[in-house]
This record gives C-alpha cells, sequence and structure tokens, in this order.
C-alpha cells in the first residue's frame, strides 16, 4: 500500500481564551477535536465549514504554524507533529501556505523578485544567478511578467497579488501547499482566473493541496475530496463527487441547500436551517449539531456519533444518516 | 409620478484626486416603485456602494455629488442640507451596512440603540420607546427579544447584530431599505436567514429596498429587478428573470459565466480576460471594450447609452417600468441589421 502524504491521528488543538478565569464555562476552547483522516498524494483534500468550525487551525496544524495538543501528524510515515528548529525548516521547504489576503502577507516594502527570492535565501538554496533564475521561471508560471519583478505589491491588483502569494509559496518547489480561503477575498471574474491557475499548477507540478474554503461552488470546482466541518469534528468525509450527488449528514444537506444559487427560477421561500453556531468553548451534549438537526433524539442529544462508514466509501458522523 | 418612489437622474459622483478629478459614479439613472426590491450589482470599483451613499448624502468629503438629480417621494436629495438629510435619514430611509459591529456602539445597550431613532424621530419617551424595541426585536425574530433588550453588541453574534441592525433600520416605518452587502460578511447558513427575513419584512410592511451585492446568487434569490454597473455606470438594466435568463451585455454575460457552478465540476471556469482599468485612465468608449471579446472599432469610440434589447432602440432614462436594457452598440447594430 502507498504511504498517504499525511496521516492525521486523532489530532487535537486547544487553546487558552484569553479572559478564561472570569468565564463559568470550561477552561479551553477546543478548536480541533480529535480528527483523523488521510491526504493522498497528488490529491486535492478540501476542508469545509462555516466560521469557527476550526478548518483554518486545521490546516495550520498540518503546515506546522500550529503544534498539537493531541494526536499524530505523520508526513511521508514520519511524525512530525512536534518538529522543532532545522527539521521543522526542513519540512516547511515542502509544505507551504497560500493565504487569503495576500496583500497582508506581502512585505509593502520589497520588491516583487525580492519577496520570491526571500525563501530561497532562508533555506540557502543556489547562487545569485541560479535563484534569480528560479524566480523568473515561477513568476512565468503564475501568469506575471519579468518587468513585475521590480515593482511593489501596492501596485497590484488583488488577482495579480495572490498570483505573488502563489508564486511564493512554489518558488521552493514544495509537494503540499495549504491553501487557506486563497479566492474569498476576490471579485468573481477574477477569482476564476486563481481557480483555473490553482488547478493548472497541481496538474503540471504534481501537487498535494489542502484547500480550506466556506464557498460550496469554490469547492466544487477544485476538490478531489471534501472533509466537512462543525465545531471542532469532522461530520462528513467523502468524494467530491459523492459529496455534492448525496450528502448524507443533515448539516452537510442543510449548507448545500443554504447556498443562494444564481439561478431566479430556483428561488426558494422556505430557508433550511435555523439557529446559530454554538459557542465552541460550551459544544452542546452528544452530537455537537444535534440543536439545530430536524432529525434528533435522545440517544443524539447523549452519544456523540464517530466519523465511520455506513456503507460505501463516505465516512459520516451521524446516528441518523 | 406615484410609480417612482426613488428617482436617480444622471448621478455623477466625483473626487478631486492628485491626479485630476474622479467620477466612480459617473453617469447614473435609475428609479425604484413602492415596494419593490432591486438590487444594485457589480464588482469591486464599479460605483455600486458610492451610489447608494450619495442617496443617503453620506458621501466622504472631498466627494461629492457633482451633476444629476436625486428625487425621493417627491422631494430632492441631492441639494439637501445634512440637517435635512438627517430628518429623512433613519426615519423615512433605512440603512443597513455589511459590518454589523462597526455600525453599533459597543456602549450602548441594543434596547437603546433601537429606541434611539424612535426617541430622535418621533419624539417617544425613553420607557415607550424601549417598549417598542422590544417588538421590533421580535419582528427581526431575536430569540428571546425583551430579555435581550439590555445586552450589549459584543454579547450578540454577526447574525443577531445584522438583525438588529435591522430593527433599527425599520423602527420608523420607513418607505425605502437600502441595504449595502448585508450578508457579505456572514456565513451561508447566517446569510439565508438574513435574506429571508429581509424578504419577509419588506412583503409585509410594503417596503422598498436597494440592494446593493457583489454575488449574483444573492441578486437571483432576493431581487425583483437588478442593475448591472461596471466602472461607474449602469451597462444592464432588467427583471431578474430577464438578467439570468437573457443576459444581453457582454459583461454581464461574462460575469455570469465565471461564477462556479455547484451542481458539476467544470473543465475550465470561464474568466474575464485583463481587468477593471483604473478611475484615472478610463477608456474612451465603453469602458468594457478593452476586455471584451465582441467589440467593435465603434466600441472604442463612444461610450454607448442603454438600447432597449428588444428592438434596439435608444432607451429615456429613470422609468421603472420591467423593461430590458443594455448599454451595447451590438444590440443597435443588431436590431438594424435584423
Amino acid at each position: 500500500m502507498v504511504e498517504p502524504l499525511f496521516r492525521v491521528d486523532a489530532l487535537g488543538k486547544d487553546f487558552v481564551p484569553r479572559d478564561a478565569s472570569t468565564r463559568g464555562v470550561s477552561q479551553l476552547l477546543r478548536a480541533v477535536v480529535a480528527v483523523s483522516f488521510t491526504i493522498e498524494e497528488g490529491e486535492c483534500l478540501a476542508l469545509v465549514g462555516e466560521s469557527g468550525c476550526g478548518k483554518s487551525t486545521l490546516g495550520r496544524l498540518l503546515v506546522r504554524l500550529l503544534e498539537p495538543s493531541s494526536g499524530r501528524i505523520a508526513y511521508r510515515g514520519r511524525d512530525i507533529s512536534h518538529l522543532r528548529g532545522a527539521a521543522l525548516k526542513q519540512f516547511r521547504r515542502e509544505a507551504q501556505v497560500v493565504f487569503q489576503d495576500p496583500f497582508g502577507s506581502l512585505n509593502p516594502r520589497m520588491q516583487v523578485g525580492d519577496i520570491l527570492a526571500e525563501p530561497l535565501l532562508i533555506h540557502g538554496i543556489g547562487d545569485r544567478e541560479a535563484r534569480q533564475a528560479r524566480v523568473r521561471d515561477v513568476l512565468q508560471r503564475v501568469g506575471l511578467a519579468p518587468e513585475h519583478l521590480g515593482r511593489y505589491p501596492h501596485e497590484f491588483s488583488g488577482g495579480q497579488r495572490q498570483r505573488i502569494g502563489i508564486a511564493r509559496a512554489l518558488v521552493l518547489s514544495p509537494r503540499f501547499v495549504f491553501c487557506d480561503e486563497p479566492v474569498s477575498a476576490l471579485d468573481v471574474s477574477v477569482q476564476a482566473q486563481i481557480l483555473n491557475l490553482l488547478r493548472e499548477l497541481q496538474q503540471g507540478l504534481g501537487l498535494t493541496y489542502l484547500f480550506v474554503s466556506h464557498n460550496l461552488a469554490v469547492v466544487r470546482q477544485i476538490a478531489d475530496r471534501v472533509a466537512l466541518m462543525y465545531l471542532g469534528r469532522i461530520v462528513e468525509l467523502a468524494t467530491a463527487d459523492e459529496l455534492f450527488r448525496e450528502p448524507r449528514h443533515p448539516y452537510t444537506r442543510a449548507l448545500l441547500a443554504s447556498v443562494p444559487l444564481p439561478d431566479p427560477a430556483r428561488r426558494r421561500d422556505t430557508v433550511p436551517l435555523s439557529g446559530e453556531i454554538p459557542s465552541p468553548l460550551d459544544p452542546p451534549s452528544g452530537c455537537r449539531f444535534h440543536p439545530r438537526c430536524p432529525l434528533a433524539d435522545d440517544r443524539c442529544r447523549a452519544e456523540e456519533p464517530q466519523l465511520e462508514t455506513r456503507g460505501g466509501q463516505t465516512l459520516v458522523a451521524c446516528h441518523k444518516a | 409620478m406615484t410609480d417612482t418612489l426613488l428617482s436617480v437622474e444622471d448621478l455623477v459622483v466625483a473626487f478631486p484626486t492628485a491626479g485630476g478629478t474622479v467620477r466612480p459614479v459617473d453617469g447614473v439613472s435609475f428609479g425604484i416603485a413602492p415596494g419593490e426590491v432591486l438590487a444594485l450589482v457589480g464588482e469591486s470599483g464599479s460605483g455600486k456602494s458610492m451610489t447608494a451613499l450619495a442617496i443617503m448624502g453620506l458621501l466622504t468629503r472631498p466627494g461629492r455629488i457633482e451633476r444629476g438629480r436625486i428625487v425621493f417621494d417627491g422631494l430632492s436629495l441631492a441639494d439637501r442640507s445634512e440637517a435635512a438629510m438627517r430628518a429623512i435619514r433613519g426615519a423615512r430611509i433605512g440603512m443597513i451596512f455589511q459590518e454589523p459591529m462597526s455600525s453599533l456602539n459597543p456602549l450602548l445597550t441594543i434596547g437603546e440603540q433601537v429606541a434611539e431613532p424612535l426617541r430622535v424621530h418621533r419624539g417617544l419617551s425613553r420607557a415607550a420607546a424601549l417598549a417598542r424595541a422590544a417588538e421590533l426585536l421580535k419582528l427581526v425574530e431575536m430569540p428571546g427579544a425583551a430579555r435581550r433588550l439590555h445586552d450589549y453588541p459584543h454579547q450578540f453574534s454577526g447574525g443577531m447584530r445584522q438583525r438588529v441592525m435591522i430593527a433599527i433600520a425599520l423602527a420608523c416605518e420607513p418607505q425605502l431599505l437600502i441595504a449595502d452587502e448585508p450578508t457579505t460578511a456572514l456565513d451561508v447558513t447566517i446569510q439565508d436567514q438574513i435574506l429571508g427575513l429581509i424578504r419577509s419584512l419588506q412583503r409585509r410592511m410594503g417596503l422598498a429596498v436597494l440592494l446593493i451585492t457583489h454575488d449574483l446568487g444573492v441578486v437571483a434569490q432576493a431581487a425583483d429587478r437588478a442593475l448591472v454597473m461596471y466602472c461607474g455606470r449602469i451597462v444592464e438594466e432588467a427583471t431578474v428573470a430577464e438578467v439570468f435568463a437573457r443576459p444581453a451585455h457582454p459583461y454581464t454575460r461574462a460575469l455570469l459565466g465565471s461564477v462556479p457552478d455547484l451542481a458539476a465540476r467544470t473543465e475550465r471556469l470561464r474568466t474575464i480576460d485583463g481587468q477593471v482599468p483604473a478611475l484615472d485612465s478610463l477608456p474612451p468608449g465603453c469602458r468594457f471594450a478593452p476586455r471584451c471579446a465582441m467589440r467593435e472599432a465603434a466600441c472604442e469610440r463612444a461610450s454607448p447609452p442603454l438600447f432597449d434589447v428588444a428592438d434596439g432602440v435608444r432607451a429615456g432614462t429613470a422609468a421603472t417600468a420591467a423593461c430590458h436594457r443594455a448599454a451595447c452598440f451590438r444590440l443597435h447594430d443588431e436590431a438594424r441589421v435584423g
């Protein structure tokens, strides 16, 4: 059997809220709770969910911008959960990030050429000439021209800045890229350009993506598999085709039904999901979705469902699925 | 005219800059009928929000209305003093914005903030205004409305804060609600709840709504009619059913084509070549021409007016009728040839 690129086992991340002592609730904010999954080489796995579901935290754990509180992350068979120093730096060469806000993540005082050469410099790769050649190569790959090298981030549009952000992630020739809401800040026509680019790059370079997004239509266009999160847990994990064709978890169904479709002929008059996401500081007992679930019964209120197969490939955490 | 609540005619908003005057809104005309939901849709920099700010008299200096008429229920707004505008804003025209947190005062309770327009515009006593505030919170379906009057904004979620904003906006029973990206900062399930609430209140109160959004899904789900803006101009105007079934302007078509499909994965997403031009270097003719796959020589020379899509005849201004028009010379040519 081929070893997956990532194998994640019972991974958890807790935060201590700053004002925890003054609140009458449990002390820890459990952002990610005992999640297990794999990411296969060459695939795009999307993490989907609403604000506060833990999707970005989970992505940050995988590229080790955060250290896990519990559980284990294996990268190509090797435990990276608590790497430090040189070993962590070596891992980062292979695992890079594209951030949501390309403006906030590019140094406004640096020219594009220097921004793109910096990772090579930090990792001590090549001489000056080799680095310049690599920068030009990656710039062209993302659809920018050599004359852009001497310009500053503010001279670019949002879409072009995201191309620079992508180029910076790729300059070290990583195997894995964590894309954290990479098109959420972009206008729809530009969003389509960047999605096409990310798909081309994945195919051309054989990259593996973890793609975090709250936009289900965007996910439909890029993901091979989708993990849906709710309050720190994965509630459904399926191939994109399966998930969009036959969603199994009641939350997945409600989320899909909530997307405003650009088609006035399919206008809805009912709201598919009432209530709001409970605070992760004080999550509901049993199934975390039960207070909003139309199917919930006594078992759902008492017993937390495990993510498991209910026939077929799809994994779902629901007593009723 | 009784069938027009708000009419905007040839509105131009100007901002002086170091490099000369730019006009983020440049000759915009439209009307809203009582009880109608009109969407103003466009990408960043299209001028949609600036149009709304101009109507409300909230342009930040040195921005100003350079030209045009804004008439609301027989009153001219464009040349009204700030004091006179204040009597209309919040009373006869309600407003909600994208970020409810930055529109609410963090130091006042929700009850006081919902009660404020009632005390200012209606002269209600503190007790009467608070009692009415509780009713309004119930109207916007706030769970435990009466109990939450004494809570502060930070104690509410984003969705609940937007409900509070809607309660404030509707406190004085306005005729028009201007909603600028009201659900953009919200999660999709909450967005759905808020759009549903706006629609149901709009129907019950016979409210007209000017809905400003970049999201074509929101337009399709919530609006009766849509105006598509590009670079400060209206490029297409039609009922929502028409815009989605028969988009006439190449920009509208391209925009609709680039929306990712939820139903199936497409081989390659359609995009619009190039980028939106900067306001200080607009092309001389049609502003979309440099990015348009169908441009001809004429498009680069002159700016196309709005043509009636059915017969290619040049359209008049600011009608609220359910007609379909688009600013593209091709419509005119096709009509002549056909």
